[in-house]
């Protein structure tokens, strides 16, 4: 039998019983949509968390030290959530050894790595636009050109790595400083006030830099992120450091960060440069926890669709029984004129297998709808300060998997019926009426 | 050629054998018009099974085609059901969702023929069995003279070289039944195919070259079946069994 005379005798057999074939349908897409709801819900939430984390450490770098312990045992090193280590002995004590330029040459040289930069830290006090008298608090961050791709802006644009007194700020200054829309805030120029660190005992001098706002980001977490230019970086840190060699050539360097090619290879890199004795710690070691919390929350979520499935699939069984029992006289003509056991069997498996296809296309769409109100009602609620982020997203692998896990379960649900059908004595069958 | 050597059927039944055939020993030509007659429970519908493949006999082999169909397996049989042989059953059975082309054109659909071309070989058998006007027509539409000439038309339209027909006639009042008579000897004639007819109806076995008479799962002496006469033959009605001239 030709496949297409499959598609249409199964089809043409589930219309000839169009209130039973609903009822069976009607479940699997109850299924489906459960399914597909929950794990849009668990991936929307996962995906929120991932590129907020993301603003702060993009996913293709790994921070490296000297210390072949970094990464292990420092604060908040460790997977977020792991249990704690055990300590063999002395706890060990980060080695006071720097990395140098022939470190940085090394790290350089290896497979897959882009560029290695030594991360700036700036400690600033506050920041304040030219005309503006109030002070507000600031997190300035030296941005290395890797980074600049990662968060989308949402006016003006990002300056070059060379450029000087240059800033992109965060959504949120927009709000203090009373401006409705982004595109007024370029070109206007703010002071960023820093402090001399000098220890317990003697007060710092205090300087402010200034700087022209050449773009926004758009609305995330960080909501006090100022980023600078390099060079203007550097020389913040040398004020606060009091120390006028910071970051100059030939100094030696506490950290750097590895960008790697390559997201996929940064496992492989990270294994490689601590082989080579340093101490390495990548966005996986630190994600590696929150991804894992969501996919437990995503599958017991699921679940519940899942539960739904397996109802639907008795109830794919019992229209198939059902089925075999009224076509009995149908199948002994029809092994009579010539069909085999395994067209039988097939017509069977393909009409059960249509009942979980449809029932998880439309169970997708149904859950796009449910997704869609879920994304607006959170919009109107909790969300509402970020607009661009959605809790329930439906990535294409969604509808895919789920139509895969409706249709197959479904298939899976119609071998016994399928078997029973095939099996059937065609002069028993015939003899039926 | 049909051939069936020492066959025997036995069904289980409590205890007991019920012996639907018992040590049938027969040979049918290629081409031969051949009669299957005697009461009713006799074996002949057993018979005609045995010889399409769909049942197997309990005992003994049977080579249709020079097919020895005892030994073969369910791929070998319905292909050879499918192709070699071609079935009319007393009470027709007609799909009722389909129309008569669709029921003509079945046995086509498991042999992979596309649609567009077995739809057009069912209407020209259509057209030989005299239902052009009827082609989408569904079998509840139709009288039963008119649904046994779909069942005839779907029973030769993969050329089977052996045509079984099981009391054709049998839920048809006697004048449609000789339309029926008369296509299958026509049939018989112009397409030399072997037909092999079970019947009560001494009007079929007037035309056949030769009557096999069943009698308890046996092949007897037609003379024995009660009277001396070759045209009498017994025949059953309701529940009496009474012998009738030809
Ligand atoms: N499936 C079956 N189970 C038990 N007995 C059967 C079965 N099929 C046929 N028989 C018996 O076998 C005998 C022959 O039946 P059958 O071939 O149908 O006779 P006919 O067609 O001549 O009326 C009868 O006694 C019938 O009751
Ligand atoms: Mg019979």
């Amino acid at each position: 039998m030709k496949l297409s005379d499959y598609f249409l005798m199964a089809a043409s057999n589930l219309s000839q019983r169009k209130l039973r074939t609903l009822l069976t349908t009607f479940a699997v897409v109850i299924g489906a949509s459960l399914i597909s709801v929950m794990v849009s819900l668990g991936t929307g939430v996962e995906d929120f968390i991932t590129k907020q984390f993301t603003t702060f450490v993009p996913l293709d770098t790994i921070h490296v030290a000297a210390d072949p312990n970094f990464g292990k045992f420092t604060a908040g090193a460790s997977q977020l959530g792991a249990p704690p280590q055990e300590i063999n002995g002395e706890k060990p004590v980060s080695q006071s050894r720097s990395l140098n330029e022939k470190d940085i040459k090394t790290l350089s040289n290896l497979p897959y790595v882009a560029r290695v930069d030594e991360p700036i830290k700036v400690q600033a006090k506050s920041v304040r636009l030219e005309e503006d008298q109030k002070n507000y608090e600031v997190q300035v961050s030296v941005p290395t050109p890797y980074k600049l791709e990662k968060i989308k802006l949402a006016s003006g644009k990002y300056f070059e790595e060379k450029e000087r007194g240059k800033a992109v700020i965060a959504y949120q200054y927009l709000k203090v400083w009373q401006l409705n829309s982004a595109d007024e805030i370029l070109g206007k120029n703010i002071y960023i006030k820093v402090k001399q660190n000098l220890g317990f005992f003697q007060e710092g001098e205090e300087k402010e830099f200034r700087f022209e706002i050449t773009g926004v980001t758009e609305k995330t977490l960080a909501s006090t992120e100022i980023m600078v230019t390099p060079e203007d970086g550097k020389e913040m840190a040398r004020f606060t450091s009091n120390n006028p060699s910071l970051h100059q050539p030939n100094q030696p360097i506490d950290l750097v960060v590895v960008k790697v090619n390559d997201q996929k290879e940064v496992p492989k890199v990270a294994e490689k440069i601590r082989s080579l004795g340093y101490g390495t710690q990548t966005p996986e070691d630190m994600l590696g926890a929150i991804g894992q919390i969501f996919r437990v929350i995503q599958f017991i979520l699921s679940l519940f669709g899942v539960i739904a499935l397996v109802i639907a699939s008795l109830m794919i069984i019992n229209t198939l029984i059902m089925s075999t029992y009224e076509r009995t006289s149908e199948i002994g003509l029809m092994k009579s004129l010539g069909a085999n056991i395994n067209t039988i069997r097939w017509l069977f498996i393909i009409e059960g297998s249509l009942i979980g296809f449809l029932g998880g296309l439309i169970g997708i769409a149904l859950g796009q709808v449910f997704s869609y109100v879920i994304n607006q009602i959170a919009h109107q609620t909790f969300l509402k300060e970020f607009p661009t982020f959605n809790v329930s997203t439906f990535p294409i692998w969604i509808p895919l998997v789920t139509i895969s896990i409706s249709t197959i379960i479904a298939l899976i649900a119609s071998l016994y019926p399928a078997n029973k059908a095939s099996r059937l004595d065609p002069i028993e069958a015939l003899k039926t009426e | 050629m049909i051939e069936l050597k020492n066959v025997s059927k036995f069904y289980p039944m409590g205890h007991e054998n019920v012996r639907a055939l018992n040590e049938v020993n027969l040979k049918i030509e290629d081409g031969e018009f051949v009669a299957v007659t005697g009461p009713s429970g006799s074996g002949k519908s057993t018979l005609m099974h045995i010889i399409a493949g769909l049942e197997k006999p309990t005992v003994g082999e049977v080579i249709v085609d020079n097919y020895d169909i005892t030994h073969g397996g369910d791929q070998f049989l319905s292909k050879f059901r499918n192709e070699k042989i071609g079935y009319i059953f007393q009470n027709f059975h007609l799909q009722p969702t389909y129309n008569c082309v669709q029921n003509v054109a079945l046995p086509l659909v498991f042999k992979k023929v596309p649609r567009k071309e077995r739809e057009k070989k069912a209407k020209e058998l259509l057209a030989l069995v005299l239902l052009t006007t009827r082609l989408a027509h569904k079998p509840k539409e139709l009288s039963g003279g008119e649904r046994q000439r779909v069942a005839i038309a779907r029973a030769i339209i993969n050329n089977p070289k052996i045509l079984l027909a099981d009391e054709p006639t049998g839920n048809l009042d006697s004048s449609t039944g000789e339309l029926i008579v008369e296509i299958l000897k026509s049939l018989h004639k112009e397409r030399k195919i072997t037909l092999v007819v079970a019947t009560h109806d001494p009007e079929i076995s007037k035309h056949a070259d030769k009557t096999i008479c069943l009698k308890d799962g046996e092949i007897v002496d037609c003379k024995s079946l009660g009277t001396l006469s070759k045209n009498n033959v017994f025949i059953r009605e309701g529940s009496r069994i009474i012998s009738k001239k030809i």
